[in-house]
């Protein structure tokens, strides 16, 4: 297979200088309601789920006893529920570990992947398109509004506006967004701008060896001050005593190279490939977790086909 | 909301030596009626490897399992018994600290400070 699908330049545009709309309803999507559904949460995941209003929201891991990544989340607090939602293939992982750790506490949980729709929309004319420009800057602000008639909830996003709706609604919704300037782009192009940006993805430049602080994940999605948690033990640790072994980086790629390709400094394997794009701006681009032996200004082999990769700090 | 009904043979929850001798000490400073109150062994979500247990001296509730030993009384609620069935007990007086320990044969991994605790998986239910 490719390696980078080739990125239309006519979608790149639309994502970096209008708004791309791409749907991302296939992410995994649950709720919790219930009096103690706020304590129960904070003592499962990285951030701190107390500290939410409604209206705001928060990025978080969830972990293994050795703070390894199981998956990461978005909590929403939208007052009467928390709305959750992970990558399709942590979904389980976080639905077993609810249903599982809920003894004891006030709180239920509803599945919502099926039952709700969620379009990303991208690039700097987003809020313009989904009607949203009054909401808060910061990420994961969110409200209740409505597009095409149908109510959805409008939430921020770092490179623009997300749109939850009824699974349902979801084709009138895109129709009312694309007619308000959206341009619908593949997950692929939108993939680029994420790389650029410097976001890793659980499933692809995460998986369940990496511990937050290797994918520089302890700013977006751990609070040190929030008490216990399943894996606190150790990311605490690591943070104040320890030294991180590995580092997500950016690779610049003389070549294309699948995913999953193991990089070496020298003789030694330091890392594999995560996702690898075809940047229009920066060419062939990866993010990786490597050793931290292969610092920035470093350059990689990757695979046994001489493609090369230079070692750089992220974003792009 | 959908109501199974289970059957199950619990090996019971016990007492150490030194964990009887304390519970009854505390009863006996409370003033409290062994007869009806006990020491409660419950479990909660929480704590560095998920689940954390719950002690507490109580009286007895609707749907608690009463274990009776040394000739006190143990409340379980009937969602905690599975994780805490066949335990034991304990006091302990160490440099860390007094107090009960639970030595529960249900668990697989325990956090450094042994106040939290992971047990085996159970039955999966689709999350879609």
């Amino acid at each position: 297979m490719a390696a980078a699908p080739d990125t239309s330049t006519s979608d790149y545009d639309a994502l970096t200088r209008g708004c791309g709309l791409v749907d991302r309803s296939e992410r995994g999507k649950l709720a919790l309601t219930g009096s103690e559904a706020k304590p129960f949460l904070n003592g499962q995941v990285t951030n701190d789920v107390e500290a939410l209003e409604p209206g705001t929201g928060c990025y978080a891991a969830f972990l293994t006893p050795k703070a390894k990544m199981l998956g990461d989340l978005r909590i929403l607090d939208a007052g009467d529920e928390l709305l959750l939602d992970t990558e399709r293939v942590s979904l389980q992982a976080l639905f077993d570990l609810i249903r599982r750790f809920r003894i004891g506490f006030q709180v239920e949980l509803h599945k919502r992947t099926l039952e709700r729709g969620l379009l990303s929309l991208v690039g700097p004319r987003a809020r313009e398109a989904a009607g949203a420009t009054d909401l808060p800057e910061i990420e994961h602000a969110h409200r209740a509004g409505e597009v095409g008639g149908a109510p959805v909830r409008l939430i921020a996003t770092a490179d623009g506006v997300d749109v939850l709706c009824h699974a349902e609604d979801t084709d009138r919704v895109r129709e009312a967004l694309v007619a308000a300037g959206a341009q619908p782009v593949g997950e692929a192009s939108a993939e680029v701008v994420r790389v650029e940006s410097g976001r890793p993805r659980f499933g692809v430049d995460l998986d369940d060896a990496t511990i937050p602080q290797e994918a520089g994940l302890n700013d977006r999605a751990v609070s040190f001050t929030k008490g216990c948690y399943v894996g606190q033990e150790t990311v605490a640790r690591l943070f104040y005593r320890g030294k991180p072994n590995r580092h997500l980086r950016g690779l610049r790629l003389s070549a294309p190279a699948p995913a999953a390709t193991p990089v070496r400094l020298g003789d030694r394997e330091v890392g594999r490939l995560g996702t690898v794009v075809l940047s229009p701006g920066h060419g062939p681009i990866a993010l990786a977790i490597v050793r931290r032996e292969a610092a920035p200004g470093d350059t990689l082999a990757v695979g046994d086909d001489g493609v090369s990769a230079l070692v750089v700090e992220l974003p792009f | 909301m959908s109501t199974t009904e289970v059957t199950y043979h619990a090996k019971g929850v016990h007492f150490s030596e030194k964990g009887a001798e304390k519970v009854r000490e505390f009863l006996a400073s409370q003033q409290a009626d062994i007869a009806t109150a006990g020491l409660r062994v419950g479990v909660r979500g929480g704590g560095c490897s998920g689940f954390q247990y719950q002690l507490a001296f109580d009286d007895q509730h609707d749907g608690d399992v009463v274990f009776e030993d040394n000739g006190l009384r143990i409340l379980v609620d009937a969602q905690s018994l599975p994780y805490v069935d066949g335990s034991s007990i304990d006091y302990v007086d160490s440099l860390q600290g007094a107090g009960f320990q639970v030595n529960n044969p249900n668990v697989v991994a325990a956090c450094g400070c042994g106040s939290s605790f992971r047990v085996a998986e159970d039955e999966q239910v689709s999350a879609v």
